[in-house]
């Protein structure tokens, strides 16, 4: 109890810490907006990430109660959560240093870890339901992953604003963030269904998963029909985006924090 | 947020206690069966018979048995699972293990 009441206050501290130093980054000469809009949203993200990389630390101090089987889903659980953190911060970087053309974005880099994250969480927690025996047609992936496939492809040839990305990188975006955003809700769905199937004791543990899960749906759902509707990065709706992935990192840590708490019995 | 650690004081309790730490409640639902109709007989307040309590014992003992020997996702120790039941009970799961163990001798 005590370890994860520690874990969870210092992940505060240094995310806090994190975020008040990045404000005091100087500002790139080629930036065009204000100050605050090129910090707000790099403090926001790094705050984010630090909560995410938190809530894994909690999720991995379980591991040494539970046996090799759940091991294995909670390790894929903390490395997507983690890879979903580094993926989002470095979209912040990549935007606030205007390296849309470097290397690493135009040979893919950049859509890597939304790729992989929401893949890993879903396996995970499919992994999960299964150990506990909780049977949905969630946890199929045959099934699951092809429809998020199909619909994420399906997503690429919705009508958008015009933008002055090229079309092949804008679809791909969308494309990746539909496919993010159904397989964290398949994930989100599943954790509600092994809710429903698994022991009194590990209940609370589930309500506090399935809510960075809903979260992070929620986030992915606007940031699809904003980059539909706008091309603007600073306005309402961004930094909407931005507050809500500090909630999703305090829920994920709040999530970190129930699961070390099912350590005791 | 923070779990209450209370101390499991009826057979009744101790039963739901271990059953609730079960990750798959489904493997150990037949064993609960008759606890239900145990439960569906009691009163507000009342407490089982001596007979419900010998009863539920047995019970617990299986249930504790799946989670040392079956339980798929951890890991539980008999001590660790018996350190919240009062004095009393753990007396009473040792008077039946030994009163089993010799009927099973004899």
């Amino acid at each position: 109890m005590k370890q994860g009441r520690i874990i969870a206050i210092c992940t505060l501290v240094v995310a806090l810490s994190a975020g008040a130093i990045i404000t005091q980054i100087p500002v790139p000469a080629a930036w065009q907006g204000s100050t605050a809009a090129f910090h707000l949203p790099l403090a926001g993200y790094t705050i984010m990430a630090c909560l995410h990389v938190g809530a894994a630390v909690s999720f991995l101090t379980t591991l040494g109660v539970y046996k090799a089987q759940l091991r294995r889903a909670y390790l894929a659980i903390a490395a997507g959560i983690v890879v979903i953190a580094v993926g989002t911060l470095q979209v912040s970087i990549i935007g606030d240093l205007n390296a849309w053309h470097s290397a690493w974005v135009v040979r893919g880099g950049l859509i890597l870890p939304f790729l992989c994250s929401s893949l890993i969480l879903y396996l995970g927690i499919r992994y999960f339901a299964q150990l506990v025996g909780a049977k949905s047609i969630l946890s199929r992936a045959m099934l699951i992953v092809p429809v998020a496939m199909i619909m994420s492809i399906a997503a690429t040839f919705l009508p958008h604003v015009a933008t002055t990305v090229p079309e092949i990188g804008f679809a791909i975006g969308n494309g990746i963030t539909a496919w993010s955003g159904l397989l964290i809700l398949a994930a989100a769905m599943l954790v509600l269904d092994v809710k429903q199937h698994i022991g009194v004791h590990y209940t609370h543990a589930m309500t506090a998963l399935s809510l960075p899960f809903f979260t992070s749906f929620i986030i992915l759902a606007v940031q699809f029909v904003h980059t539909l509707t706008s091309t603007s990065t600073t306005d309402l709706t961004s930094s909407l985006i931005t507050i809500m992935a500090i909630v999703s990192g305090i829920l994920w840590l709040r999530a970190g924090y129930a699961f070390v708490q099912t350590r005791e019995y | 947020m923070q779990r209450e650690t209370r101390i499991i004081k009826t057979t009744l309790d101790m039963v739901t206690y271990a059953a609730g730490l079960a990750s798959n409640p489904a493997d150990i639902d037949p064993l609960l069966d008759s606890v239900r109709s145990i439960t569906a007989r009691l009163g507000p307040g009342q407490l089982p018979s001596t007979e419900d309590d010998q009863f539920l014992v047995g019970v617990y003992l299986q249930v504790e048995q799946y989670l040392t020997l079956k339980e798929p996702i951890r890991t539980f120790s008999k001590e660790d699972l018996r350190s919240r039941l009062t004095p009393e009970l753990r007396r009473q799961i040792e008077t039946y293990e030994t009163k089993h163990k010799e009927n099973s001798v004899t």
